[in-house]
């Protein structure tokens, strides 16, 4: 059974000073499935919609949006889910491993309050069986010096050390999937790579699901099962990390994958492209990237795309997405 | 932790120094004849001599202020013109009257100024906020010696609750006096067991308390909110909730806790600005604290007087605002570095 | 007092270079009538400037106002005889004391922050600029009398020059220039090694020249949300010597000595202590309100929104 299915997301706000009922939809119908013990990655530029589409799943979405579609975790519904129940399902079947260990972990209190507040919150016990479960956890991230951790405060630790333990943190409730977003941008190459290693065998251990977040294509390569490509807020293309990466079907994978070259995957401001992400997307008839695609044709520019499917278990949003490239 | 203190200690030293200097030269600048003063204008030549040798003040300034300031150190403070008592008996004698107001206003300005301070930040821009927000800047605005007398002329004047002045009923010393032990009447007379003299000193002590309570309340409250809206935004109460904690956790412990720094700065603040505050609400309400012995040698330019509160309000600030850095470094981890 | 100021945030944060144009007061002032709240301080700092300026020609009994006693009409309550606030124990109408007592209730409160600022803010800038020797010797005396709870300090002096507005002026004075002399000092610090200042360094001008044209406009905003912010503080201070008998002396219509006048009274005559303390109340009010909404447009860094 699937575990995690996003289908047909779609996230509004209301036009922040606008008067006349108009909204703005930083996502658009986006589908996205995990399967257990898989990673899907999710790549693409700043403001894409990564992290919403994150945070929705999470049920975490500012007060001001509203969500359509349907969210489920092992077939129960979280999108509407009364607030109790989400909480109940955050932090124990879902975990989230953040961008920035720094200042996710409380800054004025030692890790082991972190620790104890969310293994009690959701499996009871003492605050010493506590503290013994996290210390097992430490052990398991490769932080040896368990005692020292526990007792430090955030800022006394590394950011390694710190999205270790955040990793560890994400583990004590032994969650079937893991919301993990832009978990090693912040950190440095060799740590970022080590910490990449780490899930993925933790992942091999517990057998976790993990929704895979990132902006650095090296990365999702590394890490990923399958890939859904983010542009304006759609998922532009779906399928199999190395079928997609080798053979891109949709003509903005193609431009991502030719932006790699920097040293660390990252992927550069798309300055080979002509224009801009569209500022009101709603406002386009059309393909939303028509506007910069090097193969637009009229029809892009009057005619939404549909979602073509593709041999290979893809899909592609893409007029003239190529079923032979894919083959 | 240690060597932060010390740090600390020795430049409140150096502060409070420096506060000496500054009264010394006030009362030096001054241009009336302290001598006239003890001996009232018809004094003759020679006494006026005699008393200017004895107040030291023939001699050069440099010797009259380590006078002055070995005076100080060892609890010579001079004798007041006005009660002719010696200072220090007087003001020791009346500060845990002024004490007891204070910190009875403290308490009540900290919870009620952090619990609407919260509560603003959670509604933020909903109904209580809007209302806490001006009731907060009404807080700030309010003189003290009005709103005392707002008070008395319609809780006590209209309602007849509390009492109109003084810190207890005169006929009290006759049926139930307040044994002395710590000199905090609502103390003392818990500890003794003496409930008319309990219920008679709270009576007394509210509308006082709440008056000198306004403005800190305010400010605490205006702080808190701030603090509690930078707190909620923050990564780490994200992380909190990504985590499924409880709402009562998140907002009421993680972020509380985030922001009580701050808060504890302008309550040091609000405190130190307080003891000054004291003066008009012990004048409304007759209180017979520190205060009132205060603006009765500040009208009567009863310098020595004068001269020892100020330097007892000095060290009462640097005393809070050092209290307030340790407090500090307790609440953030990250202070006890720097 | 710098109580309200320290709800604010950091206020020696540093802004780049943009000196105060037409358009930007027209943004300064379209912002103001925005916010009602702001609204609310504007109206209400523009009302009791047009009492101060005008009172005497607005008051209904102006010589009554001024002091003169009227004994055949004591103690008229609010509303009869023609008095709309009635009448105090002399006889007198309580608006026209109000309404003439206007003038040095906000006159001595601006003129002492201004200064304050006079003095307090050049030597702050110079402190901050120079560095060094200057630098600590300024601010070490500045801290001497940051040591004080500064209402505490100016009743003290006011009561060691002798009870007289004049004097409650002086001494508020001497009590808030460190204030601003911290502030400026912060700021200059954090703008002496800007490009534009090493820039005009280079053109040979001279340190008055850079701290005028310089400094000064950049500095700006914070102090002067700070000034906006301490008229009300010292409103209230003015009121608090003037209520202890330390400034203005009877006969003057003074709102903070008419409310202790009228304490002997208060149980049967309220309004002889209520009104001029609501007075007082309204005009720090509407100060607080209209520094609070500067601030909010001026340092929109600031936490308080």
């Amino acid at each position: 059974m699937t575990l995690l299915t996003v289908e047909d997301l779609t996230i509004e706000f209301p036009r922040p000073g606008g008067r006349s009922g108009g909204a703005i939809r930083p996502v658009r119908g986006v589908t996205l499935t995990v399967e257990p013990g898989q990673t899907l990655g999710v790549v693409g530029e700043t403001g894409c919609g990564k992290t919403l589409t994150g945070l929705a799943v999470l049920g975490l979405l500012p007060p001001a949006a509203r969500p359509r579609g349907s969210i489920r975790l092992d077939g129960l519904e979280l999108l509407g889910a009364p607030p109790s129940q989400l909480r109940a399902v955050r932090g124990s079947a879902i975990a989230m491993v953040f961008q920035n260990p720094a200042t996710a972990f409380d800054p004025v209190r030692p890790l082991r309050t972190q620790f104890e507040r969310v293994i009690r919150r959701h499996r009871g016990g003492s605050r010493e069986q506590a503290r013994a479960r996290a210390a097992k956890l430490l052990a398991e991230v490769e932080l040896h010096d368990t005692d020292r951790v526990l007792s430090s405060y955030p800022h006394q630790l590394s950011g390694g050390m710190l999205q270790r333990a955040m990793i560890a943190l994400a583990l004590s409730c032994e969650p079937r999937l893991i919301i993990a977003d832009e978990s090693t941008s912040a950190l440095d190459v060799t740590v970022a790579q080590q910490v990449r290693r780490l899930l993925l065998r933790l992942q091999h251990a517990h057998g976790f699901g993990v929704l895979f977040i990132t902006h650095n294509l090296g990365e999702a390569r590394d890490l990923c099962d399958r890939v859904a490509v983010l542009y304006a807020g759609e998922v532009v293309e779906t399928g199999p990390v190395e079928d997609v990466f080798t053979a891109p079907a949709h003509p903005y994978t193609k431009v991502l994958l030719g932006a790699v070259p920097t040293v660390d995957g990252d992927v550069a401001p798309l300055a080979s492209l002509p224009g801009e992400v569209p500022a009101d997307v709603l406002a386009v008839t059309g393909c939303v990237f028509a506007n910069r695609c090097p193969q637009a044709a009229n029809l892009c520019r009057s005619t939404p795309p549909p979602a073509r499917s593709l041999p290979g278990d893809r899909r592609a949003l893409c007029h003239f997405a190529d079923p032979e490239v894919a083959a | 932790m240690g060597r932060f203190l010390l740090r600390r200690a020795a430049a409140a030293a150096a502060v409070l120094l420096g506060t000496t200097v500054v009264t010394f030269v006030l009362a030096r600048v001054v241009p009336a004849d302290p001598a006239l003063a003890y001996l009232g204008p018809k004094a003759r030549p020679e006494q006026i001599a005699e008393i200017h040798h004895q107040l030291g003040l023939d001699q050069s300034l440099p010797v009259q202020y380590a006078r002055y300031l070995g005076g100080l150190v060892r609890g010579d403070w001079g004798i007041s013109i006005g009660t002719k008592q010696p200072i220090t008996s007087e003001i020791f004698g009346r500060l845990p009257a002024t004490l007891e107001l204070l910190t009875a206003a403290m308490t009540v300005a900290l919870v009620l100024g952090i619990a609407l301070g919260v509560i603003a930040a959670v509604r933020q821009q909903r109904l209580a906020d809007h209302v806490i927000r001006m009731l907060a800047i009404g807080g700030v605005s309010m003189p003290a010696f009005w709103l005392g007398l707002l008070l008395q002329v319609t809780v006590f004047g209209q309602l007849g609750l509390f009492a109109l002045t003084g810190r207890n009923d005169p006929d009290l010393e006759f049926t139930d006096p307040i044994r002395k032990i710590t000199g905090f009447h609502l103390v003392d007379a818990l500890l003794t067991g003496n409930a008319p003299g309990f219920t008679d000193t709270l009576t007394h002590l509210v509308l006082p308390a709440l008056t000198l309570a306004a403005y800190p309340i305010g400010v605490i409250a205006r702080m808190t909110r701030a603090s509690m809206i930078e707190v909620l935004a923050a990564d780490h109460i994200r992380a909190a909730r990504a985590y499924g904690l409880r709402e009562r956790m998140t907002v009421g412990r993680i972020a509380l806790r985030g922001a009580l720094p701050p808060v504890v700065t302008v309550a040091g603040l609000t405190l130190a600005y307080s003891l000054t505050g004291a003066f008009f609400v012990e004048v409304v309400f007759n209180w017979p604290g520190l205060g009132q012995f205060a603006a009765t040698a500040l009208l009567n330019a009863d310098y020595p007087a004068i001269m020892g509160v100020t330097v007892l309000g000095a060290a009462a600030y640097i005393l809070v605002n050092l209290a307030v850095d340790i407090v500090q470094a307790r609440l953030d981890p990250r202070v006890r570095l720097a | 007092m710098t109580l309200l100021a320290a709800t604010t945030g950091p206020v020696d944060a540093v802004r780049t270079a943009d000196t105060p144009t037409p358009t930007r007061l027209r943004r300064i002032v379209t912002a103001l009538l925005r916010d009602r709240l702001a609204l609310v301080g504007v109206v209400l700092v523009g009302a009791l400037l047009v009492l101060a300026v005008f009172g005497p020609w607005l008051a209904p009994f102006p010589d009554q106002g001024r002091g003169v006693a009227d004994v055949a009409h004591r103690n008229l309550a609010p509303g009869t005889g023609g008095h709309l606030l009635g009448t105090d124990p002399l006889g007198r109408d309580v608006l026209s004391r109000i309404i003439i007592g206007a003038r040095p209730a906000l006159l001595t409160p601006l003129l002492t922050v201004a200064l304050a600022v006079a003095v307090g803010v050049p030597l702050g800038l110079l402190a901050g600029y120079r560095g060094g020797r200057l630098d600590e010797a300024v601010m070490r005396i500045a801290d001497m009398f940051l040591a004080f709870p500064p209402l505490l300090l100016a009743m003290v002096i006011a009561a060691m020059l002798g009870p007289s507005l004049m004097h409650a002026g002086i001494a508020l004075a001497i009590a808030w220039w460190p204030w601003y002399t911290r502030l400026a000092r912060g700021l200059a610090a954090g703008l002496r090694d800007r490009p534009f200042v090493d820039g005009a360094r280079a053109l040979g001008l001279s340190d008055t020249t850079i701290l005028a044209r310089h400094l000064l406009p950049n500095a700006a905003a914070p102090i002067v949300v700070q000034a906006s912010i301490d008229i009300g503080t010292v409103i209230l201070a003015s009121g608090s010597l003037a209520f202890l008998g330390l400034a203005a002396q009877a006969p003057t219509p003074d709102w903070g000595l008419m409310v202790s006048d009228g304490r002997s009274y208060v149980l049967s005559q309220w309004w002889l202590s209520a009104l001029p303390g609501a007075a007082i109340f309204l005009a720090v009010l509407a100060f607080n309100v209209l520094g609070d909404a500067l601030r909010d447009i001026l340092d929109p860094r600031a936490v308080t929104r």
